[in-house]
């Protein structure tokens, strides 16, 4: 990871650059369209994914102060390395955010720098990170930050599910054979689009008051959940289901064999979803009176 | 009698953690080559996805084919013969901290005498406490819904054996299933790998061509067997008996082809369309079968026929 700061007077110029290494790496050279001072620097990583090498990035701008802010970022991935660099239009001497590694510092000795520092830390947990300060010891009058998630290798691979939602039940019981339906809001994290794809099953056992039982095959869905990327997540590739509907939800001890309800085709899904099947019961007239429960399995599925 | 509109809060999710299963190889399932009487080696990572502790179980099952088709993964209740019984993991038991994760290695012993050819299984990460959702009340009913997540990667092992691409078209039968008209192919992979496919099913009767309708065949794990439902779309089948053809492609391009009689009886229509057919759906309106209530109204005219035919007919006796 390369980072190159020019800033002159109040313009900022500061740029990013990643490259996978090599077993031998040489020196790297930037070239200016015109001559101004600059700083730069390299940091080396390994353990990054050499698929999705940046999770998410932002940036920031100031023409003031002394703070220079990378800005939160939201990262899909559990364990990223986020880096944050700021850079100032002086040669004050800088201090990283709390908690973060400083990686380097460096600056050009005249009046309008730049001065810049590197950092990094690992933000255990997908979603929105916190922001790093990076601070000048005088006032600068431009400064320019950033803000690079890069994906951790280990999360590579990584595929849950999880409710994500209270289900809602709803459907009249007036009269006569009536459905009742809830929604099943999941939450389906898939870090990578692996090549044969993933998919999710379901089984159930029956609904059942302990005495009575409704029909084994009460339940069903009816038609393709709902599936969304969750826009705070960069990255997401929508995943492409093939699941013929209906699809009979399994009931029984055991409980039954599950069947699939969704699916993710070769090379799709990757990100955070909210896949949303809906589940109607099929309740008959004559169906006793009593608390009825069932345990619904849903299971995320890597494998063929 | 079902009480009228639905009332009750709802009670808040319990959440608890939530949990991944990843191979440290990379690859998105493991896939081995083995011999029989040889040992293999992998390890999981199992991740804590969420934000707070919890204990996960680890555990080992067979694959078996869903009934909708394609590779699911039994319970771990039932009974272990193939690469459920061949796993011993090290740990079947983790506490871990929120996103916090642990390697756990696993052997692969593959007993002497296993037959050549794919076997699956898989090995599951599962939270050891359901989420419970919500009960919702309706009169004197009431419903609610636990919710288990586990997450799942496939071990799959190939051993050494010509490899057999073989189905089989074992059954059809008309099922009684409620809201849905459902056909139920009995399908068998009786060969040794996993194959995919296609289908179409027809059925004719007095002179015309009732059902055509085409499916598709998602995996079938070699060595098990299911019904697979085949849904009546648009105008129902009414009852009768029929010829229906079932066909499948599979594989290399292998085609199978079995003719049956089928019978669909008043019964199992009953039982699909209820006695409220228009609220359960599935079937075309101008071809519902008649309402509950018809059905009962029906059965008193009848009742009142045979009560006044059989007083008219002892006064006449009597008169005589």
């Amino acid at each position: 990871m390369a980072f190159v700061s020019a800033p002159s007077g109040t313009a900022r110029c500061r740029s990013s650059f990643w490259h996978v290494a090599g077993a031998t790496e040489g020196n790297a050279t930037w070239t200016l369209a015109t001559s101004t001072p600059a700083a730069g620097g390299i940091v080396a990583y390994s353990g990054v994914d050499a698929t999705t090498i940046v999770d998410a990035a932002g940036q920031g701008t100031g023409t003031s102060g002394s703070t220079a802010t990378a800005p939160s970022v939201s990262a899909t991935y559990a364990g990223d390395l986020v880096l944050g660099v700021g850079s100032f239009n002086n040669q004050g001497t800088l201090t990283q955010a709390a908690t973060t590694t400083n990686r380097y510092t460096a600056k050009v000795a005249a009046a309008t720098g730049p001065s810049m520092l590197a950092e990094d830390v690992i933000q255990a947990s997908a979603g929105a990170g916190t922001a790093q300060a990076i601070t000048d010891n005088t006032a600068a009058t431009a400064w320019s930050a950033q803000t690079i998630a890069l994906k951790s290798a280990a999360a590579a691979g990584t595929l849950s599910v999880q409710t994500s939602a209270t289900p809602t039940f709803s459907g009249s019981l007036d009269s006569g054979d009536q459905v009742l339906t809830y929604a099943l809001p999941l939450t389906t994290t898939s870090s990578v689009a692996p090549a044969p794809g993933w998919n999710e099953t379901i089984t159930s056992t029956q609904l059942s008051t302990g005495t009575h039982a409704l029909s084994s095959g009460a339940s069903t869905i009816t038609a393709a959940p709902t599936a969304a990327c969750q826009t705070a997540y960069a990255n997401c590739t929508s995943p492409t289901d093939s699941v013929a509907y209906p699809v009979g939800v399994p009931a029984g001890a055991g409980p039954r064999a599950a069947v699939k309800f969704f699916n993710a085709a070769a090379l799709t899904g990757a990100g955070k979803f909210t896949i949303t099947p809906t589940v109607s019961i099929a309740v008959p007239q004559n169906s006793f009176a009593g608390t009825y429960t069932s345990t619904v399995t849903i299971a995320a599925v890597s494998g063929p | 009698v079902l009480a009228a509109g639905l009332a009750g809060a709802p009670s808040a999710a319990a959440q608890g953690a939530v949990f991944s299963i990843t191979p440290v190889n990379q690859q998105p399932y493991f896939v081995f080559k083995g011999v029989p009487g040889r040992t293999l080696h992998g390890a999981v990572r199992v991740v804590n996805d969420s934000s707070v502790a919890g204990r996960v179980s680890l555990y080992a099952v067979d694959a078996t084919t869903g009934q909708t088709s394609g590779a699911v993964y039994l319970s771990p209740g039932a009974r272990r013969r193939d690469v459920g019984r061949w796993v011993r993991l090290s740990a079947h038991s983790l506490w871990l901290a929120a996103h916090g994760s642990r390697t756990v290695s696993f052997v692969v012993s593959v007993p002497r005498g296993s037959p050549g050819g794919q076997h699956l299984g898989g090995l599951v990460a599962a939270p050891i406490e359901a989420r419970e959702t919500q009960t919702r009340r309706a009169g004197k009913r009431a419903f609610q819904v636990k919710i288990r997540q586990i997450a799942i990667v496939a071990v799959q092992v190939s051993l050494p054996g010509a490899a057999v691409q073989r189905m089989g078209i074992r059954s059809l039968a008309a099922s009684g299933q409620p809201r849905y008209q459902t056909l139920l192919v009995g399908l068998a992979n009786t060969g040794n790998t996993l194959v995919k496919g296609a289908g179409r099913l027809t059925i004719s009767g007095h002179g015309r061509r009732v059902l055509d309708s085409a499916f598709a065949l998602d995996r079938f794990v070699p060595r098990t067997h299911v019904a697979f439902p085949v849904y009546v779309r648009g105008k129902r089948v009414p009852p009768g008996r029929y010829v229906a053809v079932v066909s499948i492609r599979y594989g290399h391009g292998h085609t199978l082809r079995r003719v049956f009689g089928l019978t669909i009886s008043a019964g199992q229509v009953r039982r699909t369309y209820g006695t409220n057919a228009a609220s359960l759906g599935g079937g075309q309106p101008g071809n519902a079968a008649p309402p509950g209530w018809a059905l009962g109204l029906g059965a008193l005219a009848l009742v009142g026929v045979s009560v006044g035919g059989s007083s008219l007919y002892f006064r006449r006796r009597s008169a005589a």
